[in-house]
This record gives structure tokens, C-alpha cells and sequence, in this order.
């Protein structure tokens, strides 16, 4: 479809794309005005809203989150729900790093109780942890042991030593899908991962010291552990190597399948199986793997970080917050029209914010709502918001996942240089930046990005999750 | 008029795009190799040390070309191997490729990003005035 696409305003923050076409739902954008003006510059974003409401199973709305930006197939910051019967499973409404996600920390201790060791720590961070183009974990497996990984997730990191029992408590489906089958994942995935395990990868991935400066809700800041000043860590990756070959081998696949099931795909990165296919199965089923490999990933680094703290801190007490992926498909329980459905709810780019009262949230978070990661650039805020109510109406349960691009890479590395931006955070904001890649660092300037206070804002008053703490880096660990 | 084989990387809001422009097919996709293996290293540094063989099948040319850029990280996963020397065969849905290269040493080779797969987005393979072009964005 490339025909123009009419944006309507509903209210102050909720727009809308009218259904034309072969649209079978309208689409849906949360944003303030500026937001939406930003995210409507590329026409191609709503183009890609507009395809994902084509596929078949879709419900409610094809929404966008207001860090939306152009991904390939479904827009970044993308949500939409299939039913099982009807419906669809795609490959390109998880993205092809399944299961990256943010992890989110606390150690016990206030700025001040860190502040004179804080260089020690980020070069002592910056060796444990393995990350940049090429770096391989401490951890090297054999064909059998990576099947034990893509089986058991998280649980896995857990009997290795790399966690401890409350960490698996504070990971979504506690660490493990037990719907993953290591069978329906290639040889060639399998084996891209055997020295991957346990690192931090490139690009957009970080791990980060911050300081709380802000909190919104005191009862809810309570709930998840923290006060101002507190100190936090923040780690972001996904299911590394595996993740990208399952997605890849998947994507293959699937032009063929749509083909044989009579989908009618508008782009070939939308290619898409019936849930209830074999080959939309085995997808669910190796996805699931793949999103086992990530939360084990992230285990693991967390035990490094936590080893890290132990030999300059010893005082710090590494707790695990939460744990969110932004690229997953979900089987949840919605509401549609009335009536309890099971439905399979694609976030590419996006966040699950369960609201007050969610069954399956850990008994802490229980009364507040879940916590919902939201990660910003090395220059600028992160923020932890919880989930509504309204939410579950509104968005699936969604919320945004960052602060969203609004510049190109090549475009940031000509704009932005890496020294310039490591040294100019130093001087004007004490941020130490131990990056692995001088233009890696540009490509990621913060200047690169939307303001994601202006994100968070939004989907506040959108009404879709709601700002507990706000935080500012006080280290960036980078690829 | 033709010119001369040569890659360039195009911009995606998010991603990256790669691009390889060849009189040939096949020297497109050699192109688009170097495109991909830039985006991770400064190819300049990369020395013709260790050849190694792609043999592939694959029916559409246009998927032919993902899956042998998709090769090229499969190598640099498992083999930690990076190239900048690659010399391209197709026939029919054959593709034979000899490719040279060393493995990564992040600091002579001034690493860069990291790729993490082809997509099908802007995927395109065709003949135009200026030769052949073989694209597509990959997700960084």
C-alpha cells in the first residue's frame, strides 16, 4: 500500500488511521501533538501501521506506541493481538532480536555511597563484561548443553550459578518458556550461539549505572525498592546470535506458507503462518527457545555484574527490580467486546505493561501494577513506569519500549563523533562512557533520538502506563 | 553507462542499508558482501590471509542474495572470520563463492557495529542503466 494515509485526532493523545482498503482494523497512535509530528514525518510508519491491520486474526486496532519509528515490516514500537482461530503468528511483528528486553536492578545504596568509586566500577564493568562486534562469553557450550539453554531459560543460569532464587521471581513468565522446543531451532542457529552465551552484544545494547532523580509516585517507587538518589543498574540486550538465525530461518519460510494458507501479505517482512499452522508452531515453539536463550543471556550477565560489584562494592546488594522483553509475541487473556480471549499479542518494539490486579504479576507488584522498563540513550533519562487498568483496554497491556530514533545511523555518524560525545557527557554531565566502538557511540548519540521524557509523558497522558522513577546515567557500558 | 563496481550504505531511520552495485550480478552481490562486512570492520584492514568456500542453493536470486549475506555472518559468528576479498559464481540456483579474509582482531580491524540479520525490507536485485544493484536493510 502506498497510497497517503489520513491521521485523525481523537483526543490530546490518541489518533487514529482510518480503515481503508484492505485494512481489516483501523490503526492506532498514542502521542502528544509533537510526538505524533515526529513520528508522522516518515510517511512510511504509517504505511506500516496500516499493513500489520491488514493481516488476518487482527484485533481491536494496529496500534503504535509513541516512540514509533520505521522498522521493517511492523513500525518499532508496534502492538497488535491475533486471535488463534483465524489468526496469525509473524515473524516480523517480533523482530529479529527476539526477546530483547531490558533487565532492571537495584544494589541498596544511595549516590553518595558510590560516588567515590565510581570510576572503579565502570572499568571493572567494562572487563567482565563482554561486549562489542566479535566478543565471546566465559561460557562455551557443547550441541547438548545449548538445548538445555533454549529448554530451560533463565532457570538454566540459575543451577549454574549466575542467579540467585528471587532474580527468576522478577523475570516475566519467571525465566522460562515452557512452551520452547530446542528441536524446532536449525543447527546453524544453535551453533552461531555456542560462544555467545553470556555477552552484551552491539548497536543498541548497554548496561548502565544510574541514579534515581526523580520519583512520581512514592507508593509505587516503594513497591519496586526505591527512593531518590537510589543507585540502579539497567541492562539491555536480547537472544544474541540465536535469535537472529531462528528469525532469519522463519522469515524463509513463511512467504511460502501465507501463500499456501491464501494470507495476502502486503510486504515480504510481514510473511506470516496461521497460529494454528505447523510451520506457525514450530514458530511459537522455536521463538519461545529463543526467548529462553535471552532471559538465560541476561542471567548470566546479570551473575557477572553482581561478581563485578562484589570485588569494588562489596557493600552493594544486586537485586533484581523487573525483567521486560520489547520484542516478543505473547499468548495473554484480553478483553474484546466483552468477552475473555486468548489472544496472541506481537510488541515489536513495544512494552508489556500489565495494570493493577494481573494474576500472573509477581505478589509484590500485585497492587501497583507491573514494572515496565524504559530505556533512554547515555545522554539521557531512563525511566520505570507501571501498568494501568486502562491499558489492558487501550493498548493490549502495551506501553513504549525507549525513546525511539528519529535519525538515521549513517546520518548520526556524520552529524556526531564518538570521541566528541564520550568526552562532552564527561565534562558537562559526569557520565562515564566505556564504549567498545568509537562510531558504534555515534550511531547511538543521544542526539539521535527523541526526547524520551516527552515519550514517557505521553503515555501517561494517554493513560496507558504511568512514570514511577525517573532515572540519569552515571555510567554507559556499550558494544 | 556502467560504472564501476562499487558499495554504498544507504540510511533507515533505525537500521542500516547496504547496497552493491556491479556490470554483473555477481559482482553485485561481491558488493553487497563488502557493504555488509563495512558496516562491522574497516575492510581496508582486513588481510587475504584464509580463503574459505560458500556453496549455496536457492532458486530465487533475490532470497539467493540474503542468504548468502546471511552466510557471511554465519562465518564471522562460528569462525570469527571477516573478509573483504569475495568472488562470486552463479548459475542457475547455484551459487560458488571463494572468500578471503582473516579472523577479527577488534583493534586492527577498527571495529564498528555489530549486524544482526538480512531482512526483506528494500530487498532488491535488479538490472538497471548503471548495472546490477543487490539490496536490502539490515537490522543492527
Amino acid at each position: 500500500m502506498t497510497h497517503k494515509h489520513e491521521l485523525k485526532q481523537e483526543n490530546d493523545y490518541e489518533w487514529t488511521i482510518p480503515k481503508k482498503g484492505k485494512m481489516k482494523v483501523p490503526g492506532k497512535l498514542y502521542g502528544s501533538k509533537q510526538i505524533i509530528n515526529e513520528v508522522s514525518k516518515d510517511p512510511k510508519v504509517l504505511e506500516q501501521i496500516s499493513n500489520v491491520a491488514t493481516l488476518p486474526g487482527i484485533q481491536k486496532y494496529s496500534y503504535a506506541m509513541p516512540d514509533a519509528h520505521r522498522g521493517y515490516g511492523f513500525p518499532i514500537g508496534g502492538v497488535a493481538a491475533f486471535e488463534p482461530e483465524q489468526g496469525i503468528i509473524s515473524v516480523g511483528g517480533v523482530g529479529m532480536d527476539i526477546s530483547c528486553g531490558v533487565r532492571a536492578l537495584k544494589i541498596g545504596l544511595k549516590e553518595e555511597q558510590v560516588k567515590k568509586n565510581i570510576e572503579k566500577i565502570a572499568q571493572r564493568l567494562y572487563q567482565v563484561i563482554p561486549a562489542g562486534l566479535g566478543s565471546k562469553g566465559n561460557i562455551k557450550l557443547t550441541m547438548d548443553e545449548i538445548d538445555e539453554v533454549l529448554e530451560k531459560g533463565a532457570e538454566w543460569a540459575m543451577k549454574e550459578g549466575y542467579a540467585v532464587k528471587d532474580d527468576l521471581r522478577y523475570i516475566e513468565e519467571r525465566g522460562r518458556m515452557k512452551e520452547a522446543d530446542a528441536s524446532k531451532v536449525s543447527e546453524k542457529a544453535k551453533k552461531r550461539q555456542l560462544k555467545k552465551l553470556g555477552t552484551l552484544g552491539a548497536g543498541n545494547h548497554y548496561l548502565e549505572i544510574q541514579k534515581v532523580d526523580k520519583v512520581y509516585e512514592e507508593d509505587s517507587a516503594k513497591a519496586f525498592g526505591l527512593e531518590e538518589d537510589d543507585i540502579m543498574i539497567m541492562l539491555h540486550c536480547g537472544s544474541r546470535a540465536l535469535g537472529h538465525q531462528v528469525a532469519t530461518d522463519y522469515l524463509k519460510i513463511m512467504p511460502k506458507v501465507a501463500k499456501e494458507h491464501k494470507i495476502d501479505i502486503p510486504t515480504k517482512q510481514l510473511a506470516s503462518a496461521p497460529i494454528n499452522s505447523e510451520e506457525g508452531q514450530n514458530y511459537w515453539k522455536a521463538m519461545n527457545a529463543a526467548t529462553n536463550i535471552a532471559m538465560a543471556n541476561r542471567q548470566v550477565l546479570v551473575g557477572l555484574i553482581r561478581q563485578a560489584f562484589s570485588q569494588v562494592l562489596p557493600e552493594a546488594n544486586v537485586e533484581t527490580i523487573y525483567e521486560v522483553s520489547h520484542n516478543t509475541c505473547k499468548r495473554e487473556q484480553h478483553d474484546v467486546n466483552g468477552e475473555k480471549r486468548e489472544l496472541y499479542v506481537h510488541r515489536k518494539g513495544a512494552t508489556r505493561s500489565f495494570g493493577p490486579g494481573t494474576k500472573i504479576l509477581p505478589k509484590k507488584y500485585r497492587e501497583v501494577g507491573q514494572p515496565t522498563i524504559i530505556g533512554g540513550t547515555m545522554g539521557t533519562a531512563s525511566y520505570l513506569l507501571r501498568g494501568t487498568k486502562q491499558s489492558h483496554q487501550k493498548s493490549f497491556a502495551s506501553t513504549c519500549h525507549g525513546a525511539g530514533r528519529k535519525m538515521s545511523r549513517t546520518q548520526a555518524e556524520k552529524r556526531f563523533q564518538g570521541e566528541r560525545i564520550v568526552k562532552d557527557l564527561k565534562e558537562k554531565s559526569n557520565i562515564i562512557i566505556k564504549a567498545h566502538s568509537m562510531s558504534g557511540t555515534a550511531s547511538e548519540a543521544p542526539g539521535a533520538y527523541k526526547d524520551v521524557d516527552e515519550v514517557t509523558r505521553s503515555v501517561e497522558k494517554a493513560g496507558i502506563s504511568k512514570r514511577v522513577i525517573r532515572a540519569v546515567p552515571m555510567v554507559t557500558v556499550k558494544g | 553507462m556502467k560504472t564501476d563496481a562499487h558499495y554504498e550504505l544507504f540510511p533507515h531511520p533505525s537500521e542500516q542499508g547496504i547496497r552493491g552495485i556491479g556490470p554483473t550480478k555477481e559482482k553485485a552481490f561481491e558488493q553487497a558482501a563488502k557493504a555488509l562486512q563495512s558496516v562491522m570492520v574497516n575492510i581496508e584492514k582486513i588481510e587475504p590471509k584464509k580463503t574459505q568456500h560458500v556453496k549455496l542453493e536457492e532458486e530465487d536470486h533475490e532470497q539467493m542474495l540474503l542468504d548468502w549475506l546471511t552466510e557471511i555472518l554465519y562465518l564471522f559468528d562460528v569462525e570469527d572470520m571477516v573478509f573483504n576479498e569475495f568472488k562470486v559464481k552463479i548459475e542457475g540456483k547455484n551459487l560458488e563463492a571463494t572468500l578471503k579474509g582473516e579472523k577479527l582482531n577488534p583493534e586492527k580491524h577498527e571495529v564498528r557495529t555489530a549486524i544482526k540479520a538480512t531482512t526483506y525490507d528494500e530487498l532488491k536485485l535488479e538490472k538497471t542503466k548503471k548495472g546490477w544493484i543487490a539490496q536490502c536493510i539490515v537490522d543492527i
